[in-house]
């Protein structure tokens, strides 16, 4: 799990406009301090173990997982060849109704082992919209039918998928269209959430961690009006996750 | 195992307000065995006072159950409130004063009576018959307060010629809440209310439950309500011999 | 309080409202939790967690605050509701921000920050659905979590009509394109983003996020601006421990695994990056919560606001939050709106509960809630605000109950007096506070034999 966690902050605004610690803080943190003098102190219960990824049972992961997801109102299939993602995905868009799909700018598509998968893409039927030099990300999911981007780490547990964000890639190509694509390779799936934090702290660990991690749970969704369950409140309503066998190997960039 | 001996406490509502309750009390544990006394020296756990925040009043009368059940091995009462308060608040109520260690121990031997007879004497059929559909209304102190949810269906299931019905809501609160039905007496009411409703529904003959107060809330409404079925406490039905007609209600 | 508790008994569709979002949550919950092997474990966890990081605040906010500026973020310790409000207008001015999109915020509902937003011209606009018509029909959130739950379609048509400009129809997915079309508007225009914050990690200075609707990530992925308020509490110090408190975070609420969305943030937008804020401030708010910390209301601040007591308190689900006057209700909001303001004012809302105990059963951080109630009871009591007449009552209770020769006479003296009041064994009339109990219910007289008068006739004078 590879990430392009970029550490440098940003350091633009003079110390003063970041709210640098100052006398006011200093007297609110000696507030806290004088309240919680006199008081036991409880012991932090300590980390829990890391759970170890359950080696092999990918089959049994993507069974849970597909169930889960369908639970909370995704779908999720599986690819196990480039020409069956390319079928499949026409077949969904078709179905939803998707002419024209946001790509996200993931600097995995470069990787020679996604090229025959990027090449489904271009078969599904469907307008690509990439962001480039053109059109902001934002404009192009604005106005795209659907978005699609690659999952970097899936919970199958809970249905979950996880994105992160880094160099290129945008917080909304999987936010602002009614329909969420998500390409999710076989191996970035694991049992539960705790897998998944421990191996991201572990990878912080060295490289930081990046602006944002998102992990979505099914479609976008309300029960506010009359506790009505409706979807597709403000992000997307359809989740459809292909799961696809690509060929393990450096993930990332 | 020689014989036990109990201490009852009968409480201060069913002193005053239901004595029959008390009496069931007495005879039920007499008819299992058990030796029964009552010190004069006891009137109320104190539980009005401390739950409208007058630790000091609370205290006061509390003492008079340190009093009273200084030697007992055992007390015993018809009721999860009261049970609740001195096993779980005496202690707090005490902490830092002479008393602590009393409070402690009294919490530590005091039961509520369907507990202490499926739990203490491991009785399940106390050989009652009681022909009629009944149903449970759970008190909140019993069930969440001491965590007494098995013990009294035991009892009742095994009684001849009852049959049990469940009360759907059975875990929500019947509104009684001790000064809170007066203090917020609509609200208090329009609990009671759906509460009524629920037990209704079920078809019941008869209304049980572990507390009085509860119950005694319940059949005030109902009375006015003009409907719903009678009232009894447990020891009352766990105490009939004959036909429903003989069970007293309360 | 009485006042609208009485309003509210009597406004049946509330009721109704209420009960049904208030049920199904609670149901939800329920099933939710039983499918967990070891949910008492993962509660005493949770429970553990926040109690310690209280413990340590001033050190666990210090570390916080480190690792935000660490990460390019603007951090602001605000002690008042005031320097709260004045800082974020502070930031609006200097970036001349003119529109503002919202998520969730109890905070923000606190200090009130939209209407001073809009005496500074600025436009600030709810983007929970729920809070979106709240703030249409200029009202305040009656649920932690279905802040709207009060209001109907056909309200919420109404409302919406009036925005749109021409008459919408009352179903439920109408009314959601409508909101979605509305607000993506919104979205994509404003300049600055204000969320709350449900946990916050010291450790990794990250603030997390949890929602439903997707707005969560909208406001914090399209404004060039940030701003994220968060009540002083709500720092854990792991992402170890906010694994664990997400946990039990989403099954409280609504009986999810987990949220549709979970977002952690980590500092502004990074270089290369192309969308996100590009400046991030945290405002890390006291407003009241010192009140509580270090003495015996301490456990109150454990709340990670998931509304699972909200969901199962009878008083709540029959009058709603608005009943309790202020921003926070149920058992939580009794509890901590005394605190935070004032007690001799907001002490009543104590008094507003029959101690079922059904809050602390579910609480997912084992606050003792209805203990707490008690508490504040106490403290009333002591300060001599106990509501009348209960001071004098319980003066004469004293009296009478501390010594068993005076209950036994009281009890003849009852048994005499209400001869002329008792008609077929109940009261017909009786002088305040039971007359409160008669106006509702029967009471039945005093026995005329107590069970001591009767022990004392069969079987001597006891022991």
């Amino acid at each position: 799990m590879n990430r392009d966690f970029q550490r440098q902050a940003r350091d633009s605004s003079p110390a003063v406009e970041r709210g640098q610690p100052d006398a006011r803080e200093e007297r609110f943190l000696a507030k806290l301090r004088a309240k919680l003098k006199d008081r036991p102190k409880a012991p932090h219960p300590g980390p829990r173990p890391v759970p170890g990824a359950a080696a092999g049972d990918v089959d049994g992961l993507v069974t849970r997982f597909s169930q889960e997801l369908a639970a909370v109102g995704g779908r999720a299939e599986r690819c196990r060849t480039p020409e069956q993602l390319a079928a499949r995905l026409a077949a969904v868009c078709r179905e939803a109704g998707v002419r024209t799909i946001a790509l996200e700018a993931d600097p995995r598509w470069d990787q020679p082992r996604w090229q025959p998968w990027r090449r489904a893409l271009d078969k599904a039927g469907c307008e690509l919209l990439r962001p480039g030099d053109g059109p902001s990300p934002r404009e192009i999911a604005a106005a795209a039918d659907a978005g699609l981007t690659i999952a970097d780490f899936a919970i199958a547990d809970t249905g979950t998928i996880g994105q992160w964000t880094g160099t290129g890639r945008s917080r909304v190509i999987s936010l602002l269209p009614l329909v969420h694509l998500v390409l999710l390779p076989a191996g970035s799936l694991v049992a539960t959430r705790a897998v998944v934090m421990g191996r991201m702290e572990a990878a912080a660990a060295q490289q930081g961690w990046p602006s944002q991690v998102v992990f979505i749970t099914g479609p976008s969704r309300t029960g506010d009006i009359e506790g009505a369950l409706t979807v597709g409140v403000h992000g997307p309503g359809q989740v459809h996750v292909f799961i696809v066998d690509v060929e393990s190997g450096e993930d990332g960039n | 195992m020689g014989t036990l001996r109990v201490s009852l406490f009968v409480t201060c509502l069913v002193d005053a307000f239901f004595p029959s309750v008390g009496q069931s009390t007495v005879e039920l544990l007499e008819r299992l065995g058990v030796q029964v006394d009552f010190p004069m020296q006891q009137t109320c756990c104190g539980q009005p006072a401390f739950n409208s925040g007058f630790a000091d009043e609370a205290r006061a009368v509390a003492a008079t159950l340190l009093d009273a059940f200084a030697d007992s091995e055992y007390v015993v009462a018809p009721s999860g409130s009261c049970v609740a308060m001195i096993r779980h608040y005496f202690p707090q109520l005490f902490a830092g004063t002479p008393r602590a260690a009393e409070a402690e121990s009294l919490a530590q031997r005091t039961y509520e009576l369907c507990e202490f007879i499926t739990e203490r004497l491991q009785i399940t059929d106390v050989g009652a018959t009681f022909p009629a559909r009944v149903t449970y209304h759970a008190s909140c102190h019993a069930t969440r307060g001491l965590g007494i949810k098995e013990p009294p269906l035991r009892l009742l299931e095994a009684v001849r010629g009852l049959e049990l019905v469940d009360l759907p809501y059975a875990e929500d609160c019947c509104g009684f809440g001790g000064t809170f039905a007066v203090k917020f007496a609509d609200l208090s009411a329009a609990m009671g209310a759906k509460k009524a409703g629920h037990v209704e529904s079920t078809g019941a003959d008869v209304l049980t439950g572990l507390d009085m107060s509860c119950l005694m809330h319940l059949r005030g409404l109902m009375e006015r309500r003009g409907r719903g079925p009678r009232v009894m406490h447990v020891a009352e039905i766990l105490n009939s011999r004959g036909g429903a007609a003989s069970g007293r209600a309360s | 309080m009485r006042a609208r508790v009485r309003r509210a008994l009597q406004d049946t569709a509330l009721g109704r409202a209420v009960w049904r979002t208030t049920d199904g949550m609670r149901s939800s919950r329920r099933r939710a939790v039983a499918a967990v092997d070891d949910w008492e474990a993962k509660r005493e966890r949770a429970r553990q967690i926040r109690a310690h990081t209280l413990d340590h605040l001033d050190y666990y906010l210090t570390m916080l605050a480190q690792r935000v500026r660490a990460l390019g973020g603007h951090v602001f310790f605000a002690d008042t509701a005031q320097d709260a409000v004045d800082y974020v207008l502070d930031v609006a001015r200097r970036h001349g921000v003119r529109s503002v999109v919202k998520s969730k915020s109890m905070v923000s509902e606190e200090i009130e920050l939209n209407a001073h937003l809009a005496r500074a011209g600025i436009t600030a606009v709810e983007t929970d659905l729920g809070e979106y018509i709240v703030q249409l029909g200029n009202d305040r959130p009656s649920h932690l979590i279905a802040p709207a739950m009060h209001k109907n379609r056909s309200q919420i048509a109404q409302l919406f009509s009036q925005v749109a400009g021409e008459a919408l129809p009352d179903d439920a997915p109408s009314l959601n394109a409508f909101a979605r079309r509305t607000l993506r508007q919104k979205f994509l225009e404003a300049d600055m983003g204000i969320t709350g914050c449900n946990f916050a990690v010291a450790e990794t200075g990250t603030l997390v996020l949890v929602t439903n609707e997707g707005n969560g990530r909208m406001v914090t992925a399209l404004p060039r601006i940030q701003v994220t308020l968060m009540g002083m509490e709500r720092v854990v110090p792991t992402m170890d421990d906010l694994d664990a408190l997400l946990d039990v975070l989403a099954r409280s609420a609504t009986g999810q695994k987990m949220s549709s969305y979970t977002t952690l943030t980590q500092g502004p937008r990074r270089a290369g990056e192309p969308d996100g804020p590009e400046e991030l401030h945290l405002v890390i708010v006291d407003n009241g919560r010192s009140n509580m910390l270090g003495g015996e209301f301490q456990e109150a601040l454990q709340c990670i606001r998931c509304s699972a007591c909200q969901n199962v308190c009878p008083v709540f689900q029959h009058v709603g939050g608005h009943a309790y006057g202020w921003v926070y209700g149920g058992p939580i909001g009794a509890v901590i709106t005394p605190l935070l303001r004032d007690l001799d004012q907001w002490g009543e809302l104590a008094e507003a509960s029959s101690l079922c105990g059904a809050c602390t059963e579910v609480c997912p951080v084992k606050i003792p809630l209805h203990d707490l109630l008690i508490g504040l009871r106490r403290e009333t009591a002591r300060r001599g605000q106990a509501p009348r007449p209960y001071p004098a009552v319980f003066r004469v209770w004293r009296r009478v109950m501390a010594d068993a020769r005076r209950w036994e006479r009281g009890l003849k003296a009852l048994q005499l007096l209400q001869r002329p009041l008792v008609r077929d064994g109940r009261w017909r009339w009786a002088p305040p506070p039971v007359s409160d109990w008669l106006a509702h219910r029967a009471l039945p007289a005093v026995a005329p034999q107590s069970f001591r008068q009767w022990w004392r006739a069969q079987r001597g004078m006891g022991r």
